[in-house]
């Protein structure tokens, strides 16, 4: 009966849902802005922890190939000393080989797959597809932690049925302790 | 039907020398139950008369309705683009405020409702405003009386939501006047399919010289005159008359006798006073007892 009749209001009621209506934005706003900064806190926490366990990780395959070091031979000769010099240079290299492969391989994201992986005296060069650009960021991030790689570089990155991308690193064998 | 919760409410008139109120409570679906309060005849002290009728009615923190009459009040019809929001519609009628009302949005409290809604891509709205001076006044004064305050609305709207209610001849219920006969005004209220085409309120003075029937009757013709003016071609219509019930009977005779129309003296449909009949000079404080938001 009433609704479908004239219902004047002359009580500011319109002014006060104005009000109300402004403070519910203003309190959205700020709900917002609080998510928006836990997240952010959120993601460089997860981050940190992530390098710091790409570096535990690559410090344990150290230990681990360490344990495996061949044991200086006790002749006397010169000419089996150089061998053995020579032996140990050979092994030296290719520790670091094995540390970089390995840790290109065992330290990839699991929502990457590494496509290939090239080597050339010191150069390294791996392709691989990934879900999100930024895991390709952290993955080569903690890459240039290991001791055993000098240096890596993002080659291309290019999106198509995911991101494809191609590094390129070059390994260390110089002052390094493995 | 508005459910019992919506109904159980105090209106208030709210005339320049007249308070009068109605307490509204619904018990069952086709009844009202209405307690009347006596007419407050005070002037200057509006404070007390409002704690008076507090009394009067047993107030118990119902949800009351102010009512204030057509001279407190500003009402203009505009048209405005339909796919406006609420917010743009108020937003237009603050800036346009001093060319509509005469006074800067600032100064005033502003309400509308559309009125037409049909296929064109303009909206009719009615806008009612008043002073905000005058509303904060009044929502001082209902605070200090200690009524709950849920709206204020004007006393000519709220004649036609008790129009519904009236006995009254079915075949012209379409075209109606309402006349309220107030202490020292007239109120003429214009009423087709539902909607309030035209209202006035024509004042008059307590002459000795002039009996009382004949200063009604000036006034009524002074206020049919301006409405004939604005309505000009108006088809057979119903004139009822509320107010003090023997000035009405005299004047329903006369207006009879002289204009041809319908005259009836309104009175409430038994169907929804299971006791007496309401005073028809409390007919706008139940009108206002009546209010529904319509947001």
């Amino acid at each position: 009966m009433g609704s479908k009749l004239l219902s004047i209001n002359l009580l500011p009621w319109r002014e006060i849902q104005a009000k109300r209506r402004r403070r519910r934005h203003q309190i959205i706003g700020l709900l917002g802005t609080v998510l928006g900064m836990a997240i952010l806190i959120g993601l460089r926490f997860s981050v940190s922890s992530m390098n710091y366990r790409l570096s535990l990780q690559s410090q344990a395959l150290k230990n681990e190939i360490r344990q495996f070091a061949l044991p200086v031979l006790p002749y006397p000769k010169n000419s089996m000393n150089h061998d053995m010099a020579m032996i140990q240079k050979i092994k030296v290299r290719h520790e670091a080989l094995l540390v970089t492969l390995i840790t290109v391989g065992k330290t990839l994201p699991t929502r990457c797959q590494l496509l290939a992986l090239k080597q050339w005296k010191d150069i390294f060069v791996l392709s691989g597809r990934c879900q999100a650009s930024t895991l390709i960021y952290l993955y080569l991030q903690g890459l240039k932690q290991v001791s055993a790689i000098q240096a890596v570089t993002l080659q291309n990155i290019h999106s198509s049925h995911g991101v494809f991308f191609s590094a390129r690193g070059k390994i260390s064998y110089e002052n390094k302790h493995i | 039907m508005p459910s019992r919760r919506t109904l159980s409410r105090v209106g208030i008139e709210l005339c320049r020398h007249q308070i009068r109120a109605v307490r509204l409570s619904w018990t069952t679906p086709e009844t009202l139950h209405i307690h009347a309060s006596s007419v407050v005849d005070a002037p200057s002290v509006v404070l007390d008369a409002l704690i008076a009728i507090r009394q009067c009615l047993h107030y118990q923190n119902e949800a009351t309705i102010l009512g204030i009459h057509t001279e407190e009040t500003i009402i203009k019809a505009i048209s405005l683009e339909a796919n406006l929001t609420s917010t743009e519609k108020m937003a237009y009628l603050q800036t346009q405020s001093m060319y509509l009302f005469g006074h800067a949005a600032s100064e005033l409290v502003i309400d509308f409702i559309p009125t037409v809604a049909d296929q064109s891509p303009r909206e009719s709205l009615l806008v009612v405003a008043a002073k905000r001076n005058y509303i904060d006044h009044l929502i001082q004064l209902c605070k200090a009386a200690g009524f709950r305050l849920r709206a204020i609305d004007s006393c000519a709207f709220s004649l036609q939501r008790v129009l519904p209610l009236l006995c009254k001849n079915d075949s012209l219920a379409e075209r109606v006047i309402l006349i309220e006969l107030l202490p020292r005004a007239l109120l003429f209220c214009a009423i087709n399919n539902r909607q309030i085409i035209f209202t006035v309120e024509v004042d008059y003075a307590m002459t000795g010289d002039l009996p009382m029937e004949a200063i009604l009757l000036s006034a009524f013709h002074r206020a049919w005159q301006l409405f004939q003016n604005a309505q000009p071609q108006q088809e057979k219509q119903l004139l009822l008359i509320l107010g003090h019930p023997q000035w009405a009977c005299v004047m329903a005779d006369r207006i009879r006798a002289d204009m041809h129309l319908v005259v009836e003296v309104a009175t409430l449909k038994k169907i929804y006073l299971p006791s007496d009949s309401l005073d028809s000079r409390l007919f706008a404080s139940l009108g206002l007892a009546l209010w529904e938001a319509s947001s």
